[in-house]
Formats: structure tokens, C-alpha cells, sequence
């Protein structure tokens, strides 16, 4: 995260790290076609905190995959730091998501058979880091989380929050630069939900992660910088979160 | 900004997949012990199957052959002591033994194609003698009545006889014998005689080959010389055109005794008083009691002594002691076994695994047909319930490669450890059986022990296959699916 900034600035001069254009996902075939998105044109920053809002169904996780490179659009282009997602070849595309973006995910998704920390170590193996540094860089992205001293515990002996955090501890652990988060706090009690929102907005300010995600927790509108809402596949419209804390701040009250 | 540059990924060697497929097998215990119990099950049949037809075979083959080396012995002494007889000259001209024929041909004297004629008779006489066998009951009581053949061919000479029989035959509406009358006609005219003069001079010159023999040892019995072999004994027998194994000498006297004891105990076991003893000791009626039904009975040692005991008490040579009794029951005992074991056809020759019988290598196949199918649904099953994993295993950035190396490592771990149970197993089972069938016999089938091994070290690399066949195709379905798709799956 060290390159110079701005090759392709947007309209507010910002530099674009995820661009999406016309991007659109059918699932299913002829009658039964579902459109789950249709046609979305974004762009998000470098550096950015991004809220994607939107009832259920509204394409959010569709759109989440998409510039997460986990699925391939129907039609459209995804640009990630310019380079079209089509474009990469299978270990390409490996590569980008082993590196370049960490995800997390409602249901946590640790593999089951493994300790915390080994969760933690799988990405950094695929990465090509040795064993023992990659336990170092592990030990302390649990320590980061506040879990370094349940590192040998399998994620059955966890709560919800410890597994997401550990999912948090495991996403950041190439150093990605940017960070996909689906639904992150849906499964989780508000107090759980609140510090995980806390670690992510300490990863995004402190090392200047680019953080997507995707939610209905409004208690994200403070911490984000801007808010996209997502209605029948298109992004209806977005928004500067500071200009609606004032709305939800009287509403929640949960913000500092 | 610089963009992201468009790396290829990392690959992984196979002990990370090693390590993986490892802690992923102990965290599904159960399942993995399904799939390792259909694996080992199979490779314990094949197992099973190989090693116990190697086994088998091999313990046939012995067997016949001991007991062809018994026959022999019993042969040189009964041909030493008087010539075949016709019936017996007629029977060997018949049939393919080449040690015979090279002795028949020495001693007949006449010229090659002439003894080729008297073999091709002998053939056809027997053909005749089958031919005749299988016409109808009324038919063959109308053609033969109560003649034998040789009367029936004989009388064949007289054209009258000859066009009578040809009658009958065809009013059987059966084929005509030898494949034509003309050839029954030439048989009978002119190929019988000279088989009969060539079976009459075959006789001659085994009785001058027997006379030769003992012209050089002092006019001994045949018997004696059996069981004491002189120096060049094999070597005089030679010269007098007799055809042998060299390995029949030096067991021929042991043969012999043991010969001359089971004689002598069959007269001594009727005789009034030793019959009533081992008709109460063994409980059956006195008529009942036989030299085999006695000998099987003495098979130890306590057995041996009384009956030992009861010969001598009868009036019997001391020489059967309880030690010799017990010896000439194991014997015999032994002799039934390998008569068992041997069955009534020669081996083939064809050893080995590819010498089984086409009905095992079916049920190999149909066996491994199954394993298959076991293995790639335990495998599909075990890939479906993991694709939540694998998704995540390929959001985190693992290449299709090393998700399929995975389960295939996995498969094939599983593989060898269901290959040394199976094999363990297969072997016990093998083993088990074999001692069953043939009991001490199994001794004898130590040169099998090489194929064995073979079929052991086979069976390991058929099962580690076995497994990976099966894994591949699920896995590369996993492998390739996008994320996304294998985590909707769920």
C-alpha cells in the first residue's frame, strides 16, 4: 500500500480502486430469468469506508460477489484497480483474491477442522509464506482481533464473534487492499456487531484498507464514508454519510 | 496508481496437501473409516482371491506331483518285476506319456512309421471303444451284444460280419464310427494287426529288458534292487530302455518298505483275531473294519501303542512298532490328502496370477466393479458436504489444482491405509482357508510365496488407484466451480 496514488482519478478527483460498468447478473435461464442485477455503474475510492444498503433481494450480495471476483458477471466489465476481472487467467484470479482482497462473511466461513490460528495461516500458505512466518504475522493479527490467547481453539469452541473476528484476522492476513465484508454483523448480538464495526474501522483508518460492505445494520452509517442503496439490481442512489448522521443519529443514538 | 499487478499464484507443494488431507481426514473420522472399510473389504477379496488361487494352485501342483513320483515308484517296481500287460501296452500306445513311448519304441524294435501306425490303431481303437459307448442302449446290445471290443474288431475281419454291422449301424441312423466305414475296414484289416505285432513285441522286449537288468545284478528280485538301489542302478535300467524321473531313485526303498508294511498290515488287519480287537477298540461291526478305516483311526500316539500292541499280540512282525505305525498312518493320512488335493486332471502348466481361473479374475473384476462405485459415492458425498470449504478455500486463493490434490492425496491416503487392512485381512482369510482345504498340504506351496508377494505389493497400488479413480472425478467437479456457485450450493 505504498504506491504512489492516481493514475485514473474520478470525477472528484479521488482514485478509483473498484469500477463497475453496466454490470449485470441473470441467474437462471429464458422464463425463469432472474435479474439480479441490472446494469450497475459504481465506482469506489481509494481508502474508502463503503456502505452497500438494501432490502433483501435487492441484488447486495450479487453485487458483492461480482467486484469481489467470486462470481462472473452476465454482462458488463469489473475493473479492480483498472485491470478487467475478465481478463485474468484462473491463477490470476487466484492471486487476486489471495493478495489483493480479503473477504468476510456472514457465516463467518472458517474451516471447521482447523485451530484459529491455522484458519488464519491458510491464506498466507497459498500466498507461498513460510509456516513459521506465517505464525508470527498470525500470532499477531489474532493479538489485532483481541484473540491471541484462544489461538488454539477450533471455531465450535468459539462464540460468533470470536469466529468473525477470526475471519477478520484471516482476511487481513496478505495485506490486502481491499476489504469485502457480507453482512458481517447479521449473525451477531449488537454488542458482538459493535466491535466487530470498531475493528473494521480501525483497519480502514489505520491502514488505509479500502472496506466494501454489504448491510442492514444502520449502526454502519457511522462509521462508513459514503452509503450505496441497492433497489431491483441498481444502485438508486449514493450517498455522503455525513450528510445523513444527523437523520440516523436521532434515530439509533448509537454513534460517538 | 500502479495497478494490481496480474501475478500468477503460488502453487503448493504436495506435503502442505499431505498435511491438509490429513487433518481434514481426522476431523471427518467417520466417514473416512467407511470409505477405508470399503476399500480394505475390496482389497481384502482380491487379496482374498489371489493369494488363496496362487496358493491352491500351487499346492495342486505339488500334490499331483508327489503323487506321480508315488505312481512312479510303484511302476518300476511293478515293471521290473513282469512286462505291461496288453491291455495296459494298448492303453499307453493310446496316450501322449513320452517317457513311455520312447521305452515302447526302444523295445518294439520295429521302424518309426510302422510304431507311428501301431499309435495311430491304438488311438483308433479307443475312439472305436468311446464310439461304441455312446450308441443307444438297443443299439449297442444289437452291434457288440456281449463281446468285447477286441472280439467285436476281431470278428470284423469277415467282410460278412463287416457288412452286417455296417446294416445294423445304419439303422440306428447314427453316424458311422471313425468318421467313415472305410476307415473302420482299414483299421480292423490292416492297421489292428500291426498294432497287435507291435504290442506283442513291445511286451517281448520288456521282458528281455527285465531279464537284461537282472542278468547284471545276479538274478536279485526286482524287489530287492528297488529297495536297495546299487551304485548305477539308474544308469543299468537305462540302458535296458526304461524311461524314468531321476528323482524316483533314492526315495524308491522307503517307498518300498512302506509299500511291503501297508501289504502286509492289509492281510494281518482281516485275520480273525485282530479284526475283532480293532472292531471293539473302534467301535464298528467287525465286517466293517478295513486297512484304511484302521489306519485313519491310529493318528496318535496313544492310538499308535495299542495298536502296535494289538499286531504284535496277533502274531505280527516287532518291526511295527508304535513309532512305524504312526509313521504309515501319517502316510496314508498324507496320501488321501494329496489324492484330495491333486483332483483327477494334471495342473496347467500356466502358474502365477495370469494361471487363475477365468472365473476369479471375473469376480475380481465384478469385485473391484463395486469398489469403484463405493469409493466415488463415499467421495461424492464426502466433496458435496465440503463445498462450503472449498468455496472458502477458494476465496482465500487456492488454485483448483490444489483443491483437487486434496482429496485425491486425501483418497489416496485412505487408499493405502484400506489397502494394508485389506491385505492383512485377504491374507488371514486366505490362509484360513487354504488350511481348511488342504490342511498340511499348505507347506508345500512355498513357491507360490514369490507370486504372492506380487499379488500383495498388486493389490496395494490397485487399491491406492482405486481410491484416486474414484476421487478424481468428484474433486474436479469441485475444483472448478466458481466460489460463489459452490457455496450456493449449500
Amino acid at each position: 500500500m505504498s504506491e504512489s496514488p492516481a493514475t485514473a482519478p474520478s470525477s472528484d478527483g479521488k482514485a478509483v480502486i473498484i469500477r463497475t460498468l453496466g454490470v449485470k447478473k441473470v441467474y437462471g435461464e429464458g422464463e425463469a430469468a432472474t435479474y439480479a442485477l441490472q446494469g450497475v455503474d459504481s465506482s469506489i475510492h481509494r481508502g474508502e469506508f463503503i456502505a452497500v444498503m438494501g432490502p433483501s433481494g435487492s441484488g447486495k450480495s450479487t453485487f458483492f460477489n461480482m467486484i469481489g471476483a467470486l462470481d462472473s458477471p452476465s454482462g458488463g466489465r469489473i475493473l479492480i484497480d483498472e485491470v478487467d476481472v475478465a481478463q485474468l487467467s484462473a491463477s490470476e484470479l487466484a492471486f487476486l483474491r489471495c493478495q489483493k482482497i480479503g473477504y468476510i462473511f456472514q457465516s463467518y466461513n472458517l474451516i471447521r477442522y482447523m485451530t484459529a490460528l491455522e484458519n488464519v495461516t491458510v491464506p498466507m500458505a497459498f500466498a507461498g509464506v513460510s509456516p513459521e512466518e506465517a505464525r508470527r504475522r498470525g500470532m499477531n493479527l489474532l493479538d489485532l482481533v483481541g484473540l491471541a490467547d484462544r489461538w488454539d481453539h477450533r471455531p465450535i469452541e468459539m462464540s460468533g464473534g470470536q469466529q468473525q473476528r477470526v475471519a477478520i484476522a484471516r482476511s487481513m492476513c496478505n495485506q490486502p487492499k481491499i476489504l469485502l465484508a457480507d453482512e458481517p454483523t447479521a449473525n451477531l448480538d449488537l454488542k458482538t456487531g459493535q466491535d466487530i464495526l470498531e475493528i473494521m474501522q480501525r483497519i480502514n483508518k489505520e491502514r488505509g484498507v479500502t472496506i466494501v460492505c454489504s448491510t442492514h445494520d444502520h449502526r454502519l452509517l457511522a462509521v462508513c464514508d459514503r452509503i450505496m442503496w441497492v433497489r431491483d439490481g441498481t444502485i438508486e442512489r449514493v450517498e455522503e454519510a455525513k450528510d445523513i448522521k444527523i437523520k440516523v443519529g436521532s434515530i439509533g443514538g448509537e454513534e460517538h | 496508481m500502479k495497478p494490481i499487478e496480474a501475478k500468477n499464484q503460488v502453487r503448493l507443494g504436495p506435503a502442505r496437501c499431505v498435511q491438509l488431507a490429513l487433518s481434514g481426514m481426522s476431523y471427518r473420522m467417520f466417514r473416512s473409516m467407511i470409505t477405508i472399510s470399503i476399500l480394505a473389504l475390496a482389497v481384502a477379496f482380491l487379496v482374498h482371491m489371489l493369494v488363496y488361487g496362487l496358493v491352491s494352485h500351487e499346492t495342486q501342483t505339488a500334490a499331483y506331483h508327489e503323487l506321480q513320483q508315488s505312481r512312479q515308484m510303484a511302476q518300476i517296481i511293478t515293471r521290473l518285476t513282469r512286462p505291461d500287460s496288453m491291455r495296459v501296452v494298448l492303453d499307453q500306445l493310446a496316450d501322449d506319456d513320452d517317457d513311455v513311448l520312447a521305452e515302447y519304441r526302444a523295445w518294439s524294435g520295429v521302424d518309426g512309421p510302422t510304431f507311428d501306425d501301431a499309435r495311430q490303431a491304438a488311438q483308433q481303437v479307443r475312439d472305436f471303444d468311446r464310439y461304441l459307448g455312446q450308441l443307444p442302449e438297443a443299439g449297442r446290445a444289437a452291434v457288440v451284444g456281449d463281446r468285447s471290443t477286441a472280439e467285436l474288431l476281431e470278428r470284423l475281419r469277415d467282410p460278412e460280419a463287416m457288412a452286417d454291422f455296417t446294416q445294423t449301424v445304419e439303422n440306428l441312423a447314427v453316424a458311422p464310427p471313425l468318421g467313415g466305414y472305410d476307415r473302420l475296414t482299414e483299421l480292423v484289416n490292416e492297421r489292428r494287426p500291426i498294432m497287435i505285432e507291435a504290442a506283442r513285441q513291445i511286451r517281448q522286449g520288456h521282458r528281455e529288458a527285465i531279464r537284461q537288468v537282472r542278468a547284471a545284478y545276479d538274478n536279485r528280485a526286482a524287489r530287492a534292487l528297488a529297495a536297495a538301489p546299487p551304485a548305477g542302478f539308474g544308469q543299468s535300467l537305462r540302458d535296458a530302455g526304461f524311461a524314468f524321473d531321476d528323482g524316483v531313485l533314492p526315495g524308491l526303498e522307503a517307498f518300498a518298505d512302506r509299500a511291503d508294511d501297508l501289504a502286509t498290515l492289509a492281510r494281518l488287519v482281516v485275520t480273525p483275531e485282530i479284526r475283532k480287537a480293532v472292531a471293539r477298540q473302534t467301535d464298528v461291526a467287525p465286517a466293517d473294519v478295513s486297512l484304511e478305516q484302521t489306519l485313519l483311526y491310529v493318528d496318535n500316539d496313544r492310538r499308535a501303542r495299542w495298536f502296535s500292541q494289538t499286531l504284535i499280540d496277533g502274531g505280527a512282525d516287532p518291526r511295527f512298532t508304535p513309532e512305524r505305525v504312526l509313521d504309515l498312518s501319517e502316510q496314508f493320512a498324507r496320501e488321501r490328502q494329496l489324492q484330495a488335493a491333486a483332483g483327477p486332471e494334471a495342473p496347467t502348466g500356466e502358474g502365477g496370477i495370469l494361471g487363475l481361473p477365468t472365473r476369479t479374475k471375473w469376480l475380481i473384476a465384478l469385485s473391484f466393479l463395486v469398489c469403484v462405485v463405493g469409493v466415488a459415492n463415499a467421495m461424492l458425498m464426502s466433496v458435496t458436504e465440503r463445498f462450503t470449504e472449498i468455496a472458502t478455500m477458494k476465496c482465500l486463493g487456492a488454485m483448483d489444482i490444489f483443491v483437487m490434490m486434496m482429496f485425491v492425496v486425501e483418497a489416496m491416503i485412505q487408499g493405502i491405509i484400506g489397502g494394508i487392512i485389506g491385505i492383512v485381512l485377504g491374507v488371514l482369510l486366505a490362509g484360513l482357508r487354504g488350511g481348511v482345504e488342504y490342511g498340511g498340504l499348505l507347506a508345500n506351496a512355498g513357491d507360490a510365496l514369490a507370486d504372492v508377494g506380487i499379488a500383495i505389493v498388486l493389490s496395494l497400488i490397485v487399491g491406492m488407484l482405486l481410491a484416486t479413480v474414484a476421487a478424481v472425478g468428484p474433486s474436479f467437479v469441485a475444483a472448478r466451480l466458481a466460489p460463489m456457485e459452490a457455496m450456493r450450493v449449500d
